[in-house]
């Protein structure tokens, strides 16, 4: 198996804990990543329907910037508002954004590493250089530029996001078709008459799909940083919409007076992003063991 | 070696070609121009055909943009549509390039320390700090700096840019957080990626050999081990360069620095399409010049490096 590509923004594999002696170790590092990000998914898409959250936009000049308590168990906004609820709403749309724009980013991207990598010749040459060029293209600038002349709502931001992840997967899925172009099973299947289209579904997608799969958890956690960083420059999600990086924002002005405006947005950003990274990379190696 | 840099330089005169024209198509193809953000709304039709004239907008997209080519080939990038100011005097820029000299100069030996004590708590603690540095948005540690140095201890300006120009030790105390925040990024990735080059390199056999020879371990990482674990290094530093503008654009709008991020945010706000196409395009040359030399430099390296097509794409 190929390594990842190194491509801008998403990690190289071998940056964090590498260390494929220790088995043992991965397989407690996948629990608790996994754990923890089932916990954060499933609060943050089920919990405003059995927990007592008030509207995350909901105004309440009686409570502004209140620290902590038991009707706030994070305290409140500059507006009064709850800011369980805003961390809840804002990260459901933080990983509904990430995990649709991986997904679109990674089907394009695979389309062209896919054809790239069983056809070979001229028509590799010419999509590998269409990828090269998404590549040398700063990211950030098309999202940016899509966002300001588009728009900013949430299917707005996926498209913009999914631009990073394009070059990222047309590298990965050429190296794995690449890879597996040659392997008796695709030969035989080649030799037998499939076309191209029936090589790539029926036998490159599905053996390439698990590593695919896994880079994916890697590429979400880019993701999710990407996001809240163009939530700072006040072209994410339009307020009143939660976001993680829109709170940590608004808070910024009030880190001495109400820290939780944005520690706690902060700690749920680390805690998903860590964990989806620790997550794609205990997958990984366990993988390769 | 010499034919190999020639079909690489062709490349990349290729893809920066590319990067050009879907830079000029999406910024023409996008709603709303640049008449209507130099004019405002209440705009009368004769005034805006006129300036439409005047900046050439009434032209042919294709026939513009090869305009364009031609004068960006001679070193010319034209002038901003919204103040009229060279393109190329305004873009220029040196807190990336700062960032990732202190990004290098931090991470090489903190590589190194982890590397020796690989597996133990030193490299756990390092590995632990860096995933946290990874994961977080560049604006986080900036606010936590700005919060530290320049609201308690007041050792340093919170906000603001002092030019190189007026004062060297202002421009000096300016730039200590902005540059620290962005490197801090880089600093992780860079580190974890030579720490992990350098545990696998000492693991091979050229490495027991050359203690075997009854050289000292200090030589072996120096002369053997170090040299060959700085390929992935360069060619993550030529990937970085990307991900590395992104951060400057969010540092510069946290430290109220007025740069290239700031003038790429109100161009694009504006429209002013020759201007984004300057810094989209000095961008991707910095991108493909860093992996060019990144491509030389690892052929340069690494003599087992024979191109002929094996890697190509």
């Amino acid at each position: 198996m190929p390594a990842p590509p190194r491509v801008e923004g998403l990690l190289p594999a071998e940056v964090l804990l590498d260390e494929p002696e220790a088995g043992r170790r991965w397989d407690r590092t996948l629990v608790v990543s996994g754990g923890v990000l089932g916990l954060i998914v499933f609060f943050c898409f089920l919990g405003p329907l059995f927990l007592p959250v008030p509207d995350p936009s909901a105004i309440n000049l009686n409570a502004i910037r209140a620290a902590p308590s038991l009707g706030h168990l994070f305290g409140t906004g500059s507006d009064g508002e709850d800011l369980l609820s805003q961390i809840l709403y804002g990260g459901r749309d933080s990983l509904e954004i990430a995990i649709l724009s991986v997904m679109i980013g990674a089907t394009v991207g695979c389309l062209f590493g896919f054809v790239s990598g069983i056809k070979g010749g001229i028509i590799d040459t010419v999509l590998m250089r269409c990828v090269d060029v998404l590549l040398a293209f700063p990211a950030l600038i098309l999202a940016l530029a899509v966002v300001t002349y588009v728009g900013r709502s949430s299917w707005d931001l996926t498209i913009a996001l999914s631009f990073f992840s394009v070059p990222a997967y047309g590298r990965y899925s050429r190296a794995l078709a690449v890879g597996l172009r040659n392997r008796e099973f695709v030969v035989n299947a080649r030799l037998a008459g499939a076309r191209s289209g029936h090589l790539i579904w029926r036998h490159i997608l599905p053996n390439a799909m698990p590593t695919l799969l896994t880079f994916g958890f890697l590429a979400m956690g880019f993701q999710i940083v990407a996001l809240a960083g163009l939530s700072f420059l006040g072209l994410g999600l339009a307020p009143p919409t939660p976001s993680w990086g829109g709170m940590i924002t608004a808070g910024e002005a009030y880190l001495s007076t109400a820290p939780q405006m944005v520690l706690v947005p902060v700690v749920f950003l680390l805690a998903t992003v860590v964990s989806v990274n620790l997550f794609g990379d205990a997958l990984r190696q366990r993988m390769r063991a | 070696m010499g034919s190999l840099i020639l079909r690489r330089v062709g490349q990349a005169v290729v893809v920066l070609l590319g990067v050009s024209f879907l830079t000029f198509l999406l910024l023409n193809l996008l709603p709303g121009n640049v008449i209507n953000s130099i004019l405002g709304p209440g705009a009368t039709p004769a005034a805006v055909a006129r300036l439409r004239v005047e900046l050439g907008l009434n032209q042919n997209l294709f026939l513009r943009y090869l305009h364009w080519l031609g004068s960006a080939a001679h070193g010319n990038l034209g002038t901003s549509l919204a103040t009229g100011q060279s393109v190329a005097g305004i873009i220029v820029q040196r807190l990336p390039v700062t960032a990732e000299i202190v990004a290098l100069a931090g991470s090489i030996p903190l590589a190194f320390v982890a590397a020796r004590r690989a597996g133990q708590r030193v490299d756990r603690l390092i590995a632990g700090g860096s995933l946290v540095f990874i994961s977080v948005p560049a604006f986080v540690p900036g606010i936590l700096l700005i919060l530290i140095f320049g609201a308690d201890l007041k050792v340093l300006p919170a906000t603001g840019w002092v030019n190189l120009s007026q004062s060297l030790g202002g421009n000096l105390r300016t730039a200590i957080m902005p540059v620290v925040t962005l490197a801090l990024g880089g600093f992780a990735v860079h580190g974890r990626l030579l720490r992990a080059e350098l545990v696998a390199q000492s693991e091979q056999e050229y490495a027991t050999a050359a203690l075997a020879r009854g050289l000292r371990w200090p030589d072996v990482m120096r002369w053997h081990v170090a040299r060959n674990s700085m390929i992935p290094l360069i060619t993550n530093l030529a990937l970085h360069f990307g991900a590395l503008i992104g951060g400057t654009v969010i540092v510069e709008q946290l430290f109220g620095i007025p740069g290239v991020g700031q003038l790429l945010i109100n161009s694009i706000d504006a429209r002013d399409t020759t201007v984004v196409e300057g810094i989209v395009l000095l961008t991707a040359v910095a991108f493909m010049v860093g992996n060019l030399l990144a491509d030389i430099l690892h052929t340069a390296i690494d003599p087992r490096v024979r191109y002929a097509g094996a890697t190509a794409g």
